[in-house]
């Protein structure tokens, strides 16, 4: 089982949800909640690294999903999470499971805490990459930083993620290259590049989960009851490191690993250990 | 404690009162914040550092476990939800995985 690579031959399936469709992929091994995986900014399917979804596949099932506007799910992006989560919700219905995990990397882990948040009685676990809670520090806007990455001139948009999701140094540098091969290998049913319709939906949608509210900063994360992971670089310069300290210390059951010199996309960089916690923590009773 | 109990042979003494007090002085000479360069110290510690922490801790409290993981040039951080100071012990099986990859990495 080990040696099979279900990411990278497991077909692209659709499921209606009222009006569209929402493309994805589900593998793995049945006879548990299946994991929902929810992918980064202008991230489509391609972009889920197959060493952390094979290993969870030999526990579990895998369900990958694209929100709707991504890739070949249909309609348009919404501009705001908790939409992108009634869809999630709806997906997860009509495919008739009444128990799941969810494992969300940025914007992804933002729409997994909407989807506990509005579906707390669908939900086993949840995991939490590189993401923030509504209204973190440093979430209201993205930092002059990352604005030159994102617009930098004659630039690939495999330098722009090496840039943004991984540290300066060489190793980081090294495994961020490490992770595109991985994720160019599959070469079946390949995604569509998400169109700009998304990027500018998805801004929207993170500029308003960035509001600080008026009062009871992070109250909603004492609702998220659910054995939950966190797990960030030391140097996210996306969604600040300090958000995943602040997710432990206010949501009421969750641990935290954060990895030594990495960035946003620390999981990638550490691939096989986080893989092999990411498996211990969905097995553990 | 009642795993610690579980041992008979030579076992230690309790601390004494003096070693106590000379605790309580180290850990008082510890915690001064130094007039400039206050975590510079942690960027001369490159080796590989795994730090466990209780996110409940009431004697070293879970933000010095978030500075260090920031300022070691080279450490990985494992914060436990709901344990005080006694993180390792609470978590005792999944610690020892932990330490265990960490180690042998």
């Amino acid at each position: 089982m080990s040696n099979v690579n279900l990411s990278e031959t497991a077909p692209t399936q659709f499921q209606g949800i009222g009006g569209v469709s929402l493309a994805y992929r589900r593998f793995g091994k049945e006879g548990t909640p299946p994991v929902v995986c929810f992918q980064h900014f202008t991230g489509t399917m391609n972009n889920f690294d197959p060493v952390h979804t094979n290993r969870l596949a030999r526990d579990r099932p895998v369900i990958l999903v694209d929100y709707r506007g991504v890739g070949r799910s249909g309609g348009e992006m919404p501009d705001s999470i908790p939409t992108t989560a009634a869809d999630i919700i709806t997906f997860v219905k009509a495919l008739g499971l009444k128990e799941i995990d969810l494992f969300g990397f940025s914007i992804g882990g933002m729409v997994a805490q909407q989807v506990v948040l509005d579906a707390p009685e669908l939900v086993r676990r949840v995991l939490l990459a590189g993401t923030g809670p509504s209204g973190g520090e440093g979430m209201q806007e993205f930092t002059h930083e990352v604005m030159e990455i994102v617009n930098r001139p004659n630039s690939t948009p495999q330098e722009r993620t090496l840039d943004l999701f991984f540290s300066k140094s060489p190793t980081s540098y090294a495994a961020g290259k490490a992770w595109l091969k991985r994720i160019a290998a599959r070469k079946l049913d390949r995604e569509p590049e998400a169109k700009p319709q998304v990027g500018k939906a998805q801004l929207v949608a993170l500029a308003k989960w960035g509001v600080i509210p008026a009062t009871d900063r992070y109250g909603d994360l004492k609702k998220i009851k659910q054995r939950t992971l966190v797990v960030n670089g030391k140097d996210d310069i996306m969604v600040p490191t300090i958000n995943s300290y602040i997710l432990q210390q206010h949501l009421p059951d969750a641990r935290l690993i954060l990895y030594p010199d990495s960035g946003h996309g620390s999981h990638f960089q550490f691939s096989e250990e986080f893989a092999e916690e990411a498996a211990r923590f969905f097995a553990a009773a | 404690m009642k795993r610690l109990e579980s041992r008979k042979n030579d076992r230690d003494l309790p601390v004494s009162r003096d070693s106590a007090v000379g605790q309580l002085t180290a850990i008082r000479e510890w915690g001064t914040i130094p007039a400039t360069g206050r975590y510079a110290t942690l960027k001369s510690i490159t080796h590989p550092t795994l730090i466990v922490h209780g996110n409940k801790d009431i004697v070293v409290t879970p933000i010095n476990a978030f500075i260090l993981a920031e300022h070691l040039p080279n450490a990985q951080l494992i914060m436990y939800p709901d344990p005080s100071h006694g993180a390792y012990s609470q978590y005792a099986e999944n610690f020892l995985e932990n330490a265990t990859v960490f180690l042998g990495g």
